[in-house]
């Protein structure tokens, strides 16, 4: 009996703590989570302006001369894939007020 | 006679049973939610759009997403038509059997359709044409729900002990955007300097005899003053017969239109600039005012009884109560209860507009459930603190929101919270809350007029102009007096919403060879009953309203308003039947389809 008091008080701690951390996240994603989404999706959005005009000769649409272009285009190269899903991905007319869009 | 603690029980018990018993089977039966397979979040994890995260940071963030003035403006206005008998019964059984199931397949559509909004994958499987019948459901959708909650924010403008919370929440928006954005300051003391100002200014502004509220009361009594018979009579027909004919006062226009300046700053300035902090300091104050009062229903049963106990008629009447009935208006249980009270038992803008964003953060497949049914079935308990802040506080004479008022401050009184302060923040907190849906409602209009005439009127693309024609359209609704007609018509175009997203849902369990039975009655139900609640709410106004105030003089603007709104509601109607028809004739398709072989297990599939 003795010993198993430790362990029932150990496992009731153990969802205490796992509760209070559930909370913690619950309260995290109610308040801070949409001002990290939109902090990534402003600077998603000058990531886009950015790989744009470095791709832009690939493109037909030359807006950085090619040297600079080139010298830029190693450092880009992970990224073109997500770059290209992001821009062209089918987007909703209200998706741009989205991440901050309440409920009604 | 009800009590808070029954009513809690009975909520607590819907919520565990719908869940547990429910929800969960559909999820492993129905849907066969996979652990293992990769959701659009980790195919495509981008770090912007696509994103996986935890799901309570996930649940807090849908739930902050869906939970607004709906449940709580549906739930105070049905309880007084019909008692708080219908009003528990709908909430509970609407939640458990439909609520969670509109929200919670939205988001499992989305995931299993790359991330992919319900319209848009309602134009791949019903028809091209339903994308653009909903743009256009979603623009009169907004302009309800600007005229509904326009209307009952400037007339709570108008109560003395509430504007100065709400200016000092313009102001001290302004300044978290700036403090955040601009000087980089971390979120937790920006946090406390503007929730603790906006809760400040609330304070000073509580006491009816206060300095605060004596010159907001003075200001009032100037304006309408400068013309005491109003701008225009307007016919209100919740109002007992011989006092119906209601005038516009001038104090109402002004808070109108300071509440359209409130708005027009939301609709145009950068989001990050008003509009998102603005709705942040929103959520501080509601979230602790509905979390106290919350807790003070549950404990009022064991420390003031009284305050426990009910004050309003379980039932009233099948057609509402004496006053409406007498007047030659129908508002029949079915179908206008369930289109009355739209957002805490199901909502069709969470499907439609509001699950695509959690959709692409889902982590797993298995957090569908937790976060879409179980955010829903959170809204559902913003519902039912509403029913029984109405139930133990209403008062005959008393308009439904200074009875939701006073009940929250009954419920905060529990803390020793003075009942001025409690009151007062219970105004604060109703207004706070459809204010911030209002000035994106806005914002949101805007967006759809641009998308939708922006092509063919280049002018409309320009964000003050499509601004102004938005409030300028919402001034007349408000006018037009004939709140109860407006409120009903967004919740029977909110649940028709709601019918649709079910719609698209049943064809893509159809489409993949899924029993499709858990939504498409649900779908049925919905689209009957909403449909059925346009056709009486359009008889209503041209019955009670159109016909009484024709060629009357002074009322020629409640007439054009009545006018407009009627033509709302037959577009929707007519929307509707499109949608249905096409949906109905996808469904068959689907399901006369001959069955295609079964792909390999372990590839990603729909």
């Amino acid at each position: 009996m003795q010993r198993a008091a430790p362990q029932s008080r150990q496992a009731v701690s153990r969802r205490a703590r796992a509760a209070a951390r559930a909370l913690r996240q619950m309260l995290y994603g109610a308040t801070g989570l949409e001002f990290e989404r939109h902090a990534a999706h402003v600077r998603a959005d000058l990531e886009n302006l950015l790989i744009f005009m470095v791709m832009g000769d690939t493109l037909g649409v030359p807006i950085l001369p090619p040297y600079y272009a080139l010298r830029l285009v190693p450092y880009f190269v992970g990224s073109v894939e997500a770059w290209r899903r992001r821009v062209l991905r089918e987007r909703h007319p209200l998706e741009s007020e989205e991440f901050d869009l309440h409920g009604l | 006679m009800g009590n808070t603690l029954v009513a809690i029980i009975i909520g607590v018990l819907a919520i565990y049973l719908g869940y547990r018993f429910y929800a969960r089977r559909i999820d492993r039966t129905v849907i066969q939610a996979d652990k293992k397979r990769a959701t659009p979040a980790r195919l495509y994890m981008d770090g912007v759009d696509f994103m996986p995260t935890n799901r309570n940071v996930l649940f807090g963030y849908h739930f902050k997403s869906i939970a607004a003035a709906g449940p709580i403006v549906g739930a105070i206005t049905a309880a007084a038509l019909w008692g708080w008998v219908p009003s528990l019964i709908w909430l509970v059984l609407g939640v458990m059997f439909m609520g969670w199931v509109s929200d919670y397949s939205a988001i499992v559509v989305s995931v299993r359709n790359e991330g992919n909004s319900l319209s848009a994958t309602a134009h791949r499987l019903i028809h091209p044409r339903t994308r653009r019948l909903l743009l256009l459901f979603i623009f009169f959708y907004l302009l309800l729900i600007a005229g509904a909650f326009g209307n009952i924010v400037a007339g709570t403008l108008t109560d003395p002990r509430v504007p100065l919370g709400i200016v000092a929440l313009a102001v001290l928006g302004l300044a978290a955007g700036h403090m955040l954005y601009r000087m980089k300051m971390d979120l937790i003391p920006v946090t406390l300097i503007v929730v603790g100002g906006t809760l400040l200014a609330i304070f000073l502004n509580a006491s009816a005899t206060g300095p605060v509220a004596t010159t907001f009361k003075n200001f009032n009594t100037w304006l309408n003053d400068l013309r005491p018979g109003g701008i225009v009579t307007v016919l209100n027909p919740l109002n007992p017969a011989g006092k119906q004919s209601v005038p516009i006062t001038i104090s109402f226009v002004f808070w109108l239109f300071f509440l359209f300046g409130f708005c027009y700053l939301g609709a145009i300035l950068p989001i990050w600039r008003y509009a998102q902090p603005v709705n942040y300091i929103g959520f501080w104050i509601t979230g602790l005012t509905v979390v106290f009062a919350g807790l003070g229903a549950f404990l009022a049963f064991f420390i003031k009884h009284d305050l426990s106990t009910f004050n309003i008629a379980g039932f009233t009447h099948f057609g509402g109560p004496a006053s409406i009935r007498a007047s030659g208006q129908i508002q029949p249980l079915w179908p206008m209860l369930f289109v009355t009270i739209a957002c805490g038992a199901i909502s069709g803008w969470h499907a439609l507009i509001g699950s695509v964003g959690t959709a692409r953060q889902i982590e797993n497949e298995e957090d569908m459930l937790p976060v879409g049914g179980g955010a829903m079935f959170g809204e559902f308990t913003l519902g039912l603190l509403s029913l029984l802040a109405i139930a133990v506080a209403a008062k005959p004479g008393a308009t439904p929101v200074a009875s939701f008022a006073q009940g929250i401050g009954d419920f905060l009184n529990i803390f020793r919270v003075p009942l001025t302060y409690g009151t007062a923040l219970g105004f604060a907190a109703f207004v706070v809350i459809v204010i911030t849906v209002v000035q994106l409602v806005f914002r949101l209009m805007r967006v759809t007029l641009a998308e939708g005439l922006g092509d063919r009127s280049p002018i409309f693309k320009n964000i003050h102009v499509g601004t102004l024609v938005s409030m300028a359209a919402t001034f007349l609704l408000v006018i037009s007096g004939t709140w109860i007609y407006i409120w009903q018509l967004f919740g029977a175009a909110n649940q028709l919403m709601a019918a649709l997203s079910l719609l698209v849902v049943t064809v893509w369990l159809a489409s993949t060879r899924r029993n499709p039975l858990y939504a498409g009655i649900p779908a049925v139900f919905m689209y009957v009953t909403t449909m059925a609640a346009d056709l009486v709410i359009l008889y209503n106004l041209y019955k009670i309203v159109l016909v009484k105030q024709w060629g009357v003089a002074g009322h020629e603007i409640a007439v054009i308003g009545s006018l407009v709104t009627i033509i709302i509601g037959l577009i929707l109607f007519v929307a509707a039947l499109f949608i249905g028809w096409d949906g109905y004739r996808a469904f068959q398709r689907y399901r006369e389809r001959p069955v295609e072989p079964a792909p390999a297990p372990g590839g990603v599939t729909a």
